[in-house]
């Protein structure tokens, strides 16, 4: 479990970019943070592997304060995903996945061996290994930050906009992996995006920032979208726009599903 | 530190500053043979280096000049136009005028090349025509980078200015040469310094004129390499 | 040709004693030079101070630099320790900043993926920052080398032996072959050792060699 405690960050230069926000990730679920660009969600993120420190407040892993932790150690036992994957340009695929075991002193075999286990689990060819990460698709380089995040066997995965480089086909794709990931693996994972679609396909639960780093509002995909908390939930999750006011009408026999302009979004499947 | 009293005060001896030798003759051959020779240089390389950068062809020309004149020692190039000219004044010329070209082109290419595509993109579809464009656009963009070819050029005929005092009779190098054949020590000390003070001064001009100039936070640093003996 | 073949012994010679005066002053400047540029890069402080320093050196027109470093420094005029000390003082010049672009042009994600997966900051600059800086260094190394070997023939006025020798022994003495000799042996010279550069550079980032083969493939931004 992962807890904030009333955590705020002010940078040097005046900005406020986190303002008193709490709440807990609890184990092997999924949260997501959104919220619009600016708002403090990265800066929300690496409080938990302290790349960042709070000013004030408590950033806890079971209990335990990161503060106390040593943040080296610390960050080789969480997965860290970054948008485009933040692989390290100078490594094959192979020793990119391997580059935390073998921090945390695995031979280079033993390394290697767990690389090409994550990489099948991705869904990666192995015969990709050899390569670098220059000579991937934006989907594959994906992939493979997942798979270096998942090589150490974390408890927790931390995860930046993690598909925000790729194409809308491939990251539907993607999300869709991921969740199956989850279902299987377990781990819990804290992710932020500020596309709201992808925070309802992938959430347990959502946290939406506010700018000025301010917790708007917390809950389940449907809470949010059903009790909004204010304007700014109700405008930011769409509520009340055409977008999101789903309409049912019959056409050719069929029962067609439009958005609220009667642009046909699928089919009702009774 | 004797020699370095000796030199001393041979620079501030009046004896030492009068004369057909003095340093004020030989400070003014040395400052009008640098102002020629670089004047010459850009009036020729400048043109080229603009017509390169905006047509983008000819930009291997500017790589090969550059290395070119980085790989050739200075002090051969002298030599052999010395053995090849005579030991006046032309042969030097030459040389340097050779020498400092690839720094004013390269400053002149990387200058207007670096000014935004769609710029002039923007500048062509307004109507512009293609010198309107350059004297409008890019040399005022190009102006830092052009700038900072100059200070490169300038600096490296300072100094190789010097070297050309080994093959004719002319400026501060003088010191050096005649100090280094009779053993005058404190010619020699004393006219290294006033050579390393008049580049540091020059430079120090161009770095204020820079500064004064091109005060746009938004610009580039200008770090246009040069190469000098 | 003729002088060529009689001289050939001499041209062997020339070109060890100014290798001899031209690695050690390369080796040294890198060495010194690689650490400030880091600095000048990662600390901000230290940016302008070092890169102005270094301008100004780099400003100093080097034949008065020959006569006056022996003076400082209380050497011999003629003394190989002399060649290197200003040929050093130069390399650094150039090496400085070139350093200092080199870190400058690791990308900023790399350095912070190193660091959220667990580099301590001594293995995020020993694994991750100087083998990113690798190409843009070795551009700069490349330059250094270069300026080096036609540099060092200025010292030979001053009556250091390389092969600036055979430009002022063949002018005193009227040899013009002697002068296109040195020419040609000191360009070639200064050819060869940047094609090992090269070659060096290729041999370190084989990935950079990967991503001109696969033009396509997404680049890094
Ligand atoms: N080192 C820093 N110094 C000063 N301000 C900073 C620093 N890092 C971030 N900020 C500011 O803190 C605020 C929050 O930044 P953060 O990166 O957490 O936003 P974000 O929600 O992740 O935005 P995005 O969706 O664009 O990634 C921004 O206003 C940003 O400009
Ligand atoms: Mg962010």
């Amino acid at each position: 479990m992962i807890e904030f405690s009333s955590v705020f960050k002010h940078y040097p230069d005046g900005t406020v970019a986190v303002d008193d926000v709490s709440f807990t990730v609890a184990s092997h679920s999924t949260v997501v943070l959104v919220g619009s660009s600016g708002s403090g969600k990265t800066t929300l993120l690496r409080m938990v592997n302290r790349m960042t420190d709070p000013t004030r407040g408590r950033v806890l892993i079971d209990g335990n304060d990161v503060a106390e932790m040593d943040p080296v150690q610390l960050r080789r036992s969480i997965g860290y995903v970054l948008q485009a994957g933040g692989l390290l340009p100078h490594r094959t695929v192979v020793e990119n996945i391997a580059t935390v075991p073998r921090l945390r002193g695995a031979s280079r075999s033993v390394a290697t061996k767990r690389a090409y286990e994550v990489l099948e689990i991705v869904g990666l060819d192995a015969s990709l290994g050899k390569r670098y990460p220059a000579q991937l698709s934006g989907g594959q380089q994906q992939r493979v930050g997942v798979a270096r995040a998942l090589a150490g066997d974390p408890n927790i995965l931390l995860m930046d906009e993690p598909f925000g480089a790729v194409d809308p086909i491939v990251r539907r794709s993607l999300q869709r992996e991921l969740r199956a990931l989850q279902q299987e693996l377990g781990k819990t994972i804290l992710l932020v995006t500020h596309d709201i679609d992808e925070a309802m396909t992938l959430a347990d639960e959502i946290i939406i920032i506010s700018s000025g780093g301010k917790l708007a509002q917390r809950g389940t995909p449907t809470e949010v979208l059903t009790r909004p908390a204010d304007a700014f939930v109700a405008e930011f999750v769409g509520v009340g726009q055409p977008e999101r006011r789903l309409r049912l009408r019959e056409e050719n026999g069929v029962e067609l599903v439009t958005d609220g302009l009667g642009r046909p979004i699928g089919t009702l499947d009774r | 530190m004797d020699l370095i009293q000796q030199a001393f005060a041979w620079l501030i001896a009046p004896t030492s500053w009068i004369g057909d030798s003095g340093i004020a003759r030989r400070l003014s051959e040395h400052l009008v043979f640098t102002v020629v020779v670089v004047g010459v240089a850009a009036t020729i390389a400048l043109p080229v280096g603009v017509v390169i950068g905006h047509t983008r062809r000819g930009t291997t020309l500017v790589s090969a000049a550059t290395g070119a004149a980085r790989a050739m020692p200075t002090l051969g190039l002298l030599t052999l136009l010395g053995l090849g000219l005579g030991i006046g004044l032309v042969a030097p010329a030459i040389a340097l005028i050779v020498l400092a070209s690839p720094s004013l082109l390269a400053g002149a290419y990387a200058g207007v090349q670096s000014v935004d595509r769609q710029t002039v993109d923007a500048a062509r579809a307004m109507g512009m025509s293609e010198p309107a464009i350059i004297r409008t656009v890019e040399l005022p963009l190009a102006a830092p980078l052009i700038l900072g070819g100059l200070r490169s050029a300038t600096l490296q005929v300072v100094a190789t200015a010097t070297l050309a005092a080994y093959t004719s009779n002319t400026g501060l190098g003088r010191y050096i040469f005649a100090g280094l054949k009779g053993r005058e020590y404190a010619e020699l000390i004393g006219g290294s310094a006033l050579i390393v003070a008049l580049a540091l001064l020059l430079d120090g001009i161009f770095a204020l004129v820079q500064r004064v100039t091109l005060r746009d936070p938004h610009r580039l640093p200008v770090t246009t390499e040069r190469h000098h003996p | 040709m003729r002088w060529l073949s009689q001289n050939w012994e001499t041209l062997l010679q020339l070109t060890a004693s100014h290798l001899a005066l031209v690695l050690p002053s390369v080796v040294l400047s890198f060495l010194i030079a690689v650490p400030i540029g880091w600095a000048a890069q990662r600390r901000r402080w230290a940016r302008d101070p070092a890169l102005t320093l270094v301008g100004i050196l780099y400003a100093i027109p080097s034949l008065p630099l020959f006569v006056l470093i022996p003076v400082m420094f209380g050497l011999g005029l003629r003394s190989a320790a002399n060649a290197i000390i200003v040929l050093t003082v130069y390399g650094t010049a150039i090496m400085v900043r070139s350093a200092a672009d080199a870190f400058a042009s690791v990308p900023e994600d790399a350095r912070l993926s190193a660091a959220a997966i667990g580099h301590s900051s001594w293995q995020r600059l020993w694994m991750v920052e100087l083998p990113l800086a690798i190409p843009v260094m070795v551009a700069g190394l490349r330059v250094l080398v270069v300026s080096t070997i036609s540099m060092v023939t200025v010292a030979s006025v001053i009556g250091i032996q390389n092969l600036g020798t055979l430009f002022t022994d063949g002018f005193q003495r009227g040899i013009v072959a002697e002068v296109v000799a040195g020419l040609v042996v000191t360009v070639l010279l200064a050819l060869v050792l940047d094609g090992g550069c090269i070659l060096m550079a290729r041999l370190l980032t084989p990935w950079t060699v990967s991503q001109r083969r696969v033009r396509g493939a997404s680049a890094w931004t």
